[in-house]
C-alpha cells in the first residue's frame, strides 16, 4: 500500500526535482514556487544547484 | 561560459514550502536545502538522475519518473553501463513502495509534436500523487497563463499529466 500522509498546514513539504540539462528542471521548480505563492503559502525556499 | 548546464549534465533542484508558519520561528522552514532522507516527492525527468540524488529519499518519499533515458557522457563513451529501468525501480523500491513511471516524453511527442511539454506533463503526474498539498490546479494554471509561452498548450499538458498520472496511481493502488 502507498504511504498515505495527511499534511498539516505547518508541515514542511520537500520536493527534489532531478533531470538533465535542457529538460526544464529549473522552470518546473519556479513554476511550483510561483503556484505556491498564488496559493497563499507563507514560506517557500528552494535551491538551484548545477552539479 | 562553459560547463554548467552542458548537454547531459545532471541538474538537481530542491523546493520546500510551508503553508503556515509557527509562532515559534525555530520550528519554521529556514533552509533552502532538504535534509538527507527528508524528501516527500521526487520528480525525475530522467530515470537515472533519481539514483544520483537518492540520499534525500526515505520510506515517506514518492518517486515520479519519466521513463525516457538520456545516457550520460560516460555511457556514450562506453565507460559505464546504463542500468535497466527494472534495476532502477528495484533500487528505488528499497526506499519506498511508491515508485511510478510515466512515458512523459512519448506523451509530449505524440500530443504536441515536441518534447518541450515534458516537464509540465511530469508536474501533472506529480500533482496526481497528492504530494504537493495546498496548491490547487488553478494556481498552476494562473502561473502558466502569466509566465509561459503557449499557455493553452501547457495547460493541456498539465491536465494530460494529471489524467495519465491518476490512471497509473489507481492501477497501483488496486493491486
Amino acid at each position: 500500500m502507498p504511504y498515505i500522509m495527511n499534511y498539516k498546514e505547518t508541515d514542511i513539504i520537500n520536493v527534489v526535482i532531478a533531470g538533465t540539462a535542457g529538460q526544464g528542471v529549473i522552470s518546473l521548480k519556479r513554476l511550483i514556487e510561483f503556484a505556491a505563492q498564488k496559493a497563499g503559502v507563507e514560506r517557500i525556499l528552494g535551491s538551484e544547484p548545477f552539479v | 561560459m562553459h560547463g554548467l548546464a552542458q548537454r547531459e549534465g545532471a541538474i538537481t533542484s530542491h523546493t520546500r514550502y510551508q503553508k503556515k508558519i509557527f509562532d515559534d520561528p525555530r520550528k519554521d522552514l529556514q533552509s533552502s536545502l532538504i535534509c538527507y532522507g527528508d524528501a516527500d516527492l521526487y520528480i525525475c525527468l530522467e530515470p537515472v538522475e533519481s539514483l544520483r540524488r537518492g540520499i534525500f529519499a526515505s520510506n515517506k518519499t514518492t518517486f515520479v519518473l519519466n521513463d525516457r533515458t538520456i545516457p550520460g557522457v560516460m555511457i556514450t563513451a562506453d565507460l559505464e553501463k546504463y542500468p535497466s529501468l527494472e534495476k532502477i525501480q528495484s533500487i528505488l523500491k528499497e526506499y519506498s513502495e511508491e515508485v511510478y513511471f510515466l512515458n512523459a516524453t512519448e506523451l509530449a511527442l505524440n500530443n504536441f509534436n515536441q518534447n518541450q511539454q515534458l516537464n509540465i506533463i511530469m508536474l501533472g503526474f506529480a500533482v496526481a500523487t497528492g504530494k504537493l498539498p495546498f496548491i490547487k490546479i488553478i494556481h498552476y494554471e494562473e502561473v502558466i497563463n502569466e509566465w509561459l509561452r503557449d499557455p493553452e498548450k501547457n495547460i493541456k499538458a498539465l491536465h494530460l499529466g494529471i489524467e495519465e498520472g491518476r490512471k497509473i496511481i489507481n492501477q497501483y493502488t488496486q493491486k
